[in-house]
């Protein structure tokens, strides 16, 4: 269910965004993922495959590109990324990591054909 | 011919300009405004209504309950002496956002109220994603759902503010270790509070008491 309102959410945005060509048909929308956004790839594809048809972006796919959880260690700066949980410093140890990426839930790009 | 357009824009960017709003709102009228997220039967609804029932007098509390079906727990929010209660219906939806609740507040008067409690959908993965324009997300979790819970469901832990660890009077039934639970928590979030609660006993509810003390005092402060 979480998928099928992302899905809408990305083609109201996508609407919204190639209002100005018009008569333009969507192939591609390009998204980043963040591993923590909580957005399940296969789940999203499949909700969007539904919720696409008899719109503008009727036939297009989605290629989603998944973001790593990427911090810095706030004891002794370590760059980190993080494949699983725990969120610890490779370096040292510590817990205390700020981070930086892996909630990002973004539309990077739309591919359409212009007529 | 096919022709590429760069953006850069969130997905749930409505959702989050929604939500932007209602805590400002919240902000320029003193409310405390939390968001409760736990797993379904955590005990989300018996903590609210020990506190309710505890803090009515202190505090002008308004509580949105949201739920998949049914408006069982914010009638027993009602039964508990809740003033302004709103059942939040979503029919099948895994999570409340912003939207549904700038809906639901529709008619109440903000500066008649100190505390705002948003009683999520029991689910750890989904509500994570919606900001709700709260002050702070308060993930509960309860002895009976083992300690590794935070490393099952980072987004959440490390989203939220405060981890309360409900049905503490059921340590020692299963092999759960308190110390353990903390630990995981901590690694995912080294800067959340911790509180243990128990409602049947109610073991931890006065150190909740006072957490939501000091936070509504902060609030208010913040608005004059």
């Amino acid at each position: 269910m979480h998928e099928l309102s992302i899905a809408e959410a990305i083609i109201n945005s996508t609407l919204d965004e190639i209002k100005d060509y018009e008569g333009s048909k969507v192939e591609e929308v390009g998204l980043r993922i963040g591993s923590l956004s909580g957005v399940m790839p296969d789940a999203l594809d499949f909700a969007y495959e539904i919720a696409i048809r008899d719109t503008l972006l009727d036939g297009s796919c989605l290629k989603m590109e998944i973001v790593p959880a990427t911090g810095i260690c706030s004891d002794c700066g370590e760059k980190c990324s993080f494949e699983m949980t725990p969120f610890s410093c490779p370096a040292c140890g510590s817990f205390k990591i700020e981070l930086e990426g892996g909630y990002e839930l973004d539309i990077s790009y739309i591919k359409i054909e212009d007529s | 011919m096919t022709k590429e357009i760069k953006i850069e824009k969130k997905v749930l960017s409505e959702n989050e300009r929604l939500a932007a709003e209602l805590g400002n709102k919240m902000v320029l009228n003193g409310v405390l405004s939390l968001n409760i997220v736990s797993s379904p039967g955590a005990g989300k609804t018996s903590l609210l209504e020990k506190t309710i029932h505890d803090l009515k007098d202190e505090f002008r509390i308004a509580v949105i309950a949201g739920d998949v079906q049914t408006e069982n727990d914010a009638n027993r929010l009602i039964n508990a002496g809740g003033e302004w209660v709103k059942p939040l219906v979503t029919g099948g939806s895994c999570h409340l956002d912003a939207r549904m609740i700038s809906k639901a507040l529709k008619g109440l008067d903000l500066k008649s109220i100190d505390l705002l409690i948003i009683e999520n959908v029991g689910n750890l993965v989904c509500p994570a994603s919606y900001d709700l324009g709260e002050y702070m997300k308060v993930v509960l979790i309860s002895v009976p759902e083992g300690d590794d819970k935070p490393l099952k469901y980072p987004g959440m832990f490390k989203r939220s503010g405060l981890m309360i660890v409900n049905k503490t009077d059921l340590l020692g039934t299963s092999d759960f270790s308190m110390d353990e639970v903390k630990k995981n928590a901590k690694s995912i979030n080294s800067d959340l509070d911790i509180l243990e609660t128990s409602c049947a006993n109610g073991d931890g509810v006065d150190e909740w008491y006072q957490w939501l003390r000091k936070h509504i005092k902060r609030t208010q402060k913040k608005s004059v």
